[in-house]
């Protein structure tokens, strides 16, 4: 019985080869990672020597709770925009495929400095991706859609390993805590239990860059989006465990994001949380989709001889 | 030998285990750390979530979003007499200009008022010096919140024949007044 239930277990989280799924997320976290440090090279005033938080100060901001044991900006602050210039150039081997599981680390630590430099800039971008470029180091996720196989077409790829199945797991698991958290903690809010707490965003220029005051004469346009914006995060880790309901779900969530990121302009936020949906596709699309598209460039070149 | 691979990849396989259940705790316990659960088993899951970035809520938006607010400074130089030396200079942070971008750089530095403005001990410690060392000779600061009242929906569609702009509510909150000396 025992043995049975440890083959189980097994085989749901090693036996995957998931390495395709981990290589497309990996182009699309680190690209967002990397654009998101490109843009924090303009905050770098503020985790340098003038900067608001000193730097013995830096973990001392952190409530008791949340603070962490280990000091990871190693980097003097005078050195702090050249560390973030290597960050971003780090961020940019990895999107393309030229890094691997130890530059990777390097990276992430580097990464979580930067976070631990200066707490106050609670970026919830910076938080997710570099959470998730945490769990993605440990995985085999440089075997496709990289520089070095696009260059070698012939490049015999080493075996699925279980660390990266495990983590790859993780990386589900984790997708699925937030978004159920992050449904949970809103109905504590009045406005997100009333159906009103859309519009409270919606009509806040400092949340979104259009206006959309006209919309308070469509007040069901907000009670509807705001009860569709609940039931899709509590419910979101339900849908994943049904085959067909899942690809519902990624579908809405891949519309529900666009839209945040469109409308709120927090398209990092949008891409690091639409990265994490292609370890929910079955690979089997992921091959069936590279064919066609392997298929329409053979034909386009065809077309121009 | 071949029997000591199979036991190796055994072994690798049950700490693979054992780190797989204990993430899988850890990002569950402490995605409400606050509860009796979390604090129970907090011990045992914050020092590697404080590390990792696991010790975080997760709470976008909510429980309620908030409603628009900036911060307004205002930066006097005197002499010892309390007579003024230069005009005062009255600034917003994030800069008055960048009130309306929505760049990821500039929603940084939102965070980081919202941060320091939920404190008057934060705004003591680390804004107000700043301040004071950007601006050479200043002598005190007076930093107030300035947050616009977003109507209630009900509100707003019932009233929607009125100009939008008068259904706000700006109120000026968190007056204070720090020396930089």
């Amino acid at each position: 019985m025992l043995s049975l239930v440890y083959k189980n277990i097994s085989d749901l989280i090693f036996n995957v080869d998931n390495r395709k799924q981990l290589s497309l997320m990996r182009i699309f976290l680190c690209g967002t990672l990397f654009y998101m440090a490109c843009s924090r090279q303009l905050n770098m005033d503020q985790y340098g020597e003038l900067s608001m938080i000193a730097r013995g100060e830096a973990l001392a901001i952190y409530p008791e709770f949340y603070r962490p044991a280990i000091q990871f900006f190693f980097w003097p602050d005078a050195w702090a925009s050249q560390v973030h210039l290597v960050l971003i150039a780090l961020l940019f081997l990895a999107m393309i495929g030229l890094s691997n599981r130890i530059l990777m680390l390097i990276t992430w630590v580097i990464a979580q400095g930067f976070i631990n430099r200066n707490y106050s800039m609670l970026f919830g971008a910076d938080l997710i991706g570099t959470l998730f470029l945490f769990y993605l180091a440990w995985t085999k996720c440089h075997d496709h859609y990289s520089v070095k196989t696009f260059f070698k077409k012939n490049v015999i790829q080493p075996a699925a390993d279980i660390i990266s199945a495990v983590f790859y797991r993780l990386m589900q698991l984790q997708l699925m805590v937030i978004y159920a958290y992050t449904g949970f903690e809103k109905l504590k809010g009045t406005t997100w239990w009333d159906g009103t707490a859309l519009w409270t965003v919606f009509a806040n220029p400092q949340f979104i860059g259009y206006d959309f005051i006209f919309l308070r004469t469509f007040p069901l346009f907000f009670a509807i989006g705001t009860f569709i914006t609940l039931i899709f995060e509590i419910y979101f880790p339900a849908a994943m465990f049904l085959n067909k309901g899942r690809y519902a779900w990624l579908i809405m969530g891949v519309f529900f994001h666009l839209g945040i990121g469109i409308l709120l302009s927090l398209m990092p936020f949008s891409m690091v949380m639409l990265s994490v949906y292609f370890l929910f596709i079955n690979g089997k699309y992921i091959i069936s989709f590279e064919n066609f598209v392997i298929k329409q460039f053979n034909r386009f070149r065809l077309r121009q001889a | 030998m071949v029997k000591l691979m199979t036991w190796m990849n055994q072994f690798k396989k049950i700490v693979l285990l054992c780190v797989f259940i204990y993430f899988s705790l850890m990002m569950i316990v402490l995605g409400n750390g606050s509860s009796f659960l979390g604090r129970y088993l907090g011990p045992y899951f914050t020092p590697v979530a404080n590390i990792v970035g696991l010790n975080t809520t997760w709470n976008f938006f909510s429980p309620d979003p908030a409603h628009t607010m900036y911060l307004r400074y205002t930066v006097y130089f005197q002499d010892d007499y309390g007579n003024p030396v230069q005009e005062a200079i009255q600034e917003f942070y994030p800069s008055e200009e960048e009130n309306a971008n929505l760049s990821t750089h500039v929603r940084r530095q939102n965070y980081m008022m919202r941060f320091f403005t939920a404190s008057y001990e934060r705004m003591q410690k680390y804004f107000v010096p700043w301040v004071c060392r950007k601006y050479p000779g200043a002598t005190h600061v007076h930093t107030e919140v300035i947050l616009t009242r977003i109507p209630s929906l009900e509100v707003a569609s019932t009233l929607s024949l009125l100009n939008y702009e008068d259904l706000l509510k700006q109120e000026e909150i968190n007056q204070n007044a720090f020396s930089c000396l």
